[in-house]
């Protein structure tokens, strides 16, 4: 009987043992270390949840970042960084690349500042307009040009776009890279309650999404 | 009064007073100190961002004025590499013109017109030189384009000067408005419409939509194709008369967008959210399995016949490019993107646009040059893997048939197009590989 208590205990411990392998194979937390780990920590740095050194170990500052970010981002804040976690930052925990990075993050401020508390196509759009600016003869041909061109945006103006973004703005920005554009070819957005120059009143509007007329 | 409080009366308070006083005379010199020093760094501030604004509008008329200067020289060149060089001396003016002109505060309503023509400019310049090198010669049209480019440049390169000498370029300090034009401002002159084929051409930015040329249909009717397709309930949310005039669909929850064309009632683009499960690169099967699945989404959307380009996979989703294959050949033109949630294995988006803009139907020579002798147009660096024909959108307006031709050399790989028709290579890009998947950069 003592036997086979013993060997049912060894079992469940390998099982157990197993299954922590996968978990870890799988997703972040206290303790954790590698690569992954240095892409996590140099992330939540980047969007001001961690001061810490970008040195691979997943410690308490770490985990203080992590379930920071998750609380922020709607997420269960268990401070462990799983698939979910991970695609809420944008990267993927095999060692894959960060997909949030340059063009990405910049146009994800900059919709962030914008447009949060608007709808989700209607962050998407924000970003086709830039993007769409990029193409058009009119604007400078650069993401980092067109958003910073004097007066264009107001979140550049007010220092709104030094915000970190979240999730949503992230993935509103991936999209509107991806080619999706909601506008069709728009140029121009403003909100018809507080604008007041007259040139872009004149303009013909083509679409609305939540708080913003696209032209 | 007693001892004591004669004492503290005669020495104790005044002593204290007196050195509060001094305390309060210290801290008052230093705050004082302090605002100073802040008065000159922001004095010192707005000096610095003036003196780059000037530096902006002076340069700005710099290259206006030796594009001018190169379009003149142009004029009289006979060699056909001096023309070439030529043009490209003005592809880089006008770039560094449009570049300084984005950076000085004025209104974008009162320049938009400059700025387009400064753009123009230097992709019609690009465009003849790659004329110039093909064929080793301009036509009528191109020569008197080219003298209308001159002409407008010539004024406008006397306008800024203008400017400068009586100072009256912005400096940046003064409020603006980005978006207005007050009443005070003269209508933008009228700038060379330029009739060419290259990306910022009016011809391509006035482009109409070959794909969707059926009928108009009604909301009603649209509505029920994006529901057939995506199999879920959807509420029509307005119409959208861009490039593709489209009707605009949403679920309840606002989950799901859809647009469908109002003309032919095609579906031009949905986006749902995806669950965001799934890292890493998928292996082989899983990498099958998403483009089955995406594959069998494009035909019952109306998108038979495409075949994968390359992947991508972020976020929980795998966007696959797909190009539309007749026999052989692949139509890279007609472009549609696919994201699929790599989770749900299920499409999460689309985007036909690219498709819906180009797809027509078309007819091309068979490849008079065989894949052999289009090998031998190709770099002898480039280690060759793989070879198909493909029709290459080499303009906007143009689609040629090429050889592609991937292959890699020293670490990076490439596609290299070569004409079927005269052997020539046409274009080179680069693949961008990374743990997120494949891009062409």
């Amino acid at each position: 009987m003592k036997g086979i208590k013993t060997a049912l205990t060894a079992l469940l411990l390998a099982a157990a043992l197993i299954f922590a392998f996968a978990a870890d194979a799988a997703s972040l937390s206290y303790g954790s270390r590698g690569d992954d780990v240095k892409k996590v920590q140099s992330r939540l740095k980047t969007w001001g949840y961690y001061n810490g050194a970008v040195d691979g170990i997943f410690g308490s500052g770490t985990l203080a970042a992590v379930k920071s970010f998750q609380r922020k981002n709607g997420l269960t804040a268990d401070g462990i960084v799983g698939p979910k976690t991970a695609a809420a930052m944008g990267i993927t925990l095999s060692g894959g690349a960060p997909a949030t990075t340059g063009d990405v993050y910049l146009l994800a401020r900059l919709i962030y500042g914008e447009g949060r508390g608007e709808p989700y196509k209607g962050q998407v759009a924000i970003g086709a307009v830039v993007l769409n600016r990029v193409k058009s003869a009119s604007f400078p041909n650069t993401i980092a040009g067109v958003i910073y061109q004097r007066g264009a945006f107001d979140a550049v103006s007010d220092g709104q776009i030094n915000l970190s973004p979240d999730a949503t703005a992230v993935r509103a920005a991936r999209d509107a890279l991806n080619g999706w554009d909601p506008t069709n070819g728009c140029l121009f957005y403003y909100n018809p309650a507080t604008a007041t120059s007259r040139w872009m009143l004149s303009r013909p509007v083509l679409l609305r999404i939540g708080n913003h007329a696209f032209c | 009064m007693n001892e004591k409080t004669r004492r503290l009366f005669t020495f104790t308070i005044p002593a204290l007073t007196a050195a509060a006083l001094i305390v309060a005379a210290v801290w008052g010199r230093s705050q004082r100190a302090r605002a100073e020093r802040f008065e000159r760094l922001a004095d010192e501030y707005a000096s610095n961002y003036v003196a780059a604004c000037t530096r902006c509008g002076r340069e700005l008329a710099g290259s206006v004025s030796q594009m001018e200067s190169s379009l003149m020289k142009l004029r009289v060149t006979a060699s056909a590499a001096n023309r070439v060089l030529a043009l490209e001396d003005i592809v880089r003016e006008s770039g560094e013109a449009a570049g300084l002109l984005s950076r000085i505060p004025q209104s974008q309503a009162a320049h938009i017109e400059l700025a387009g023509f400064l753009t123009r400019a230097g992709d019609f310049a690009r465009t003849l030189s790659k004329k110039l090198l093909a064929d080793g010669r301009l036509d009528e049209t191109d020569v008197e384009q080219l003298e209308a480019v001159l002409s407008a440049a010539s004024r406008l390169a006397q306008e800024l000067d203008e400017k400068i000498a009586n100072g009256e370029m912005p400096v940046g300090t003064e409020d603006f408005d980005y978006y207005d034009i007050s009443d005070d401002d003269e209508p933008e002159p009228e700038y060379p419409a330029l009739a060419y084929d290259g990306a910022y051409s009016a011809a391509a930015s006035v482009a109409q939509p070959l794909g969707v040329s059926g009928e108009e249909k009604s909301p009603e009717e649209a509505l029920r194709e994006a529901e057939r397709i995506l199999g879920e309930k959807l509420g029509y949310a307005g119409r959208t008369d861009g490039a593709i005039p489209c009707y605009d669909f949403a679920s309840e929850d606002g989950e799901i967008s859809a647009s469908v064309t109002v003309r032919s009632a095609r579906l031009l683009s949905f986006m749902r959210a995806p669950s965001g499960d799934g890292g890493g690169l998928p292996d082989g099967a899983e990498r099958e399995r998403l483009t089955e699945c995406a594959l069998a989404f494009l035909e019952s959307a109306g998108y038979p016949d495409m075949a994968p380009l390359f992947a991508s996979y972020e976020g929980g989703t795998a966007l696959i490019s797909f190009a539309a294959k007749h026999g052989e050949v692949f139509v890279l033109g007609d472009l549609v993107k696919v994201w699929i949630d790599r989770g749900a294995c299920a499409p999460v988006g689309l985007d036909a646009r690219e498709y819906l803009m180009r797809h027509h139907e078309r007819e091309w020579e068979e490849p008079s040059v065989t894949e052999e002798r289009a090998r031998e147009a190709v770099s002898e660096l480039l280690d060759v893997t793989d070879a198909r024909l493909v029709l290459a959108p080499l303009t906007p307006l143009t689609e040629t048939l090429c050889w592609e031709f991937r292959g890699s050399c020293m670490g990076g790989e490439y596609l290299v197009w070569v004409n079927a028709a005269t052997g020539r290579e046409e274009r080179i890009a680069r693949i961008i590989s990374d743990e997120t998947g494949e891009r062409v950069g």
